[in-house]
């Protein structure tokens, strides 16, 4: 990923029926290395971790289970979720003819999965911690983790 | 830059879309999705959830 990749939000319609005003979702394509076929995963700053369906575990060869668990609520619900270390690939916006960014990461393994809407949930452990990604009113943009020292000349508060 | 879905025909079903944002298949898990992608060899597609226009809104924390 040599240079940014520009998104567009997407809107599922979600509410459509309630409210003129769409509702925008920052999701980007994500697979297991190799696979053909993606899963729209929603981009969310505040998620401690990034969270996997069994669905995506499914497809996902290169998944390690780690030792540790978290208890997450998620959907109104509880859940005491094993943490794997598992390796993802993120693909291009459509039509970039780009090879996927792959890397490994951890994730929280959800099940039953409580979310309509995708099988996948991008975090700051996993997903933030890797890539520099700024939201604009227009869209956003999914570069190099390193890239935020570099345009800013070091850590927050520096 | 709005990727705007129209999914309202497939309410509550998993679907997969191909590059220009069609249905090629849906499904009511992402199990059977998967059986079903598998059966017609469809590769080259995003999968997600068509919600229902009049439910709630997912919101924020837990």
């Amino acid at each position: 990923m040599a240079d940014a990749w520009l998104y567009n939000y997407t809107d599922f319609g979600e509410g459509r029926d309630q409210s003129s005003r769409p509702v925008l979702r920052a999701t980007v394509p994500v697979s297991a290395p190799g696979s053909r076929r993606s899963f729209s995963a929603i981009i969310d700053t505040g998620g401690p971790i990034n969270l996997v369906s069994n669905a995506f575990i499914e497809t996902a060869t290169a998944a390690v289970p780690t030792d540790e668990r978290l208890i997450l609520r998620l959907g109104g619900r509880r859940f005491d979720a094993p943490v794997a270390t598992i390796a993802f690939a993120l693909h291009p916006p459509v039509p970039r003819p780009a090879a996927p960014r792959l890397w490994t990461g951890l994730a929280a393994v959800i099940d039953p999965w409580p979310h309509e809407g995708t099988a996948v949930i991008f975090g700051q452990t996993g997903f933030l911690d890797q890539f520099t990604v700024t939201f604009g009113p227009q869209g956003f943009a999914v570069e190099d983790g390193s890239t935020f020292a570099a345009r800013f000349s070091g850590a927050p508060g520096s | 830059m709005i990727r705007t879905l129209h999914l309202e025909a497939w309410a509550g079903l998993w679907v997969a879309l191909d590059h220009d944002d069609r249905v090629v298949a849906s499904a009511p898990t992402v199990k059977d999705l998967m059986a079903t992608l598998d059966g017609h060899g469809i590769e080259d597609v995003e999968i997600m959830h068509a919600p229902d226009p009049n439910e709630a809104i997912p919101y924020g924390l837990g």
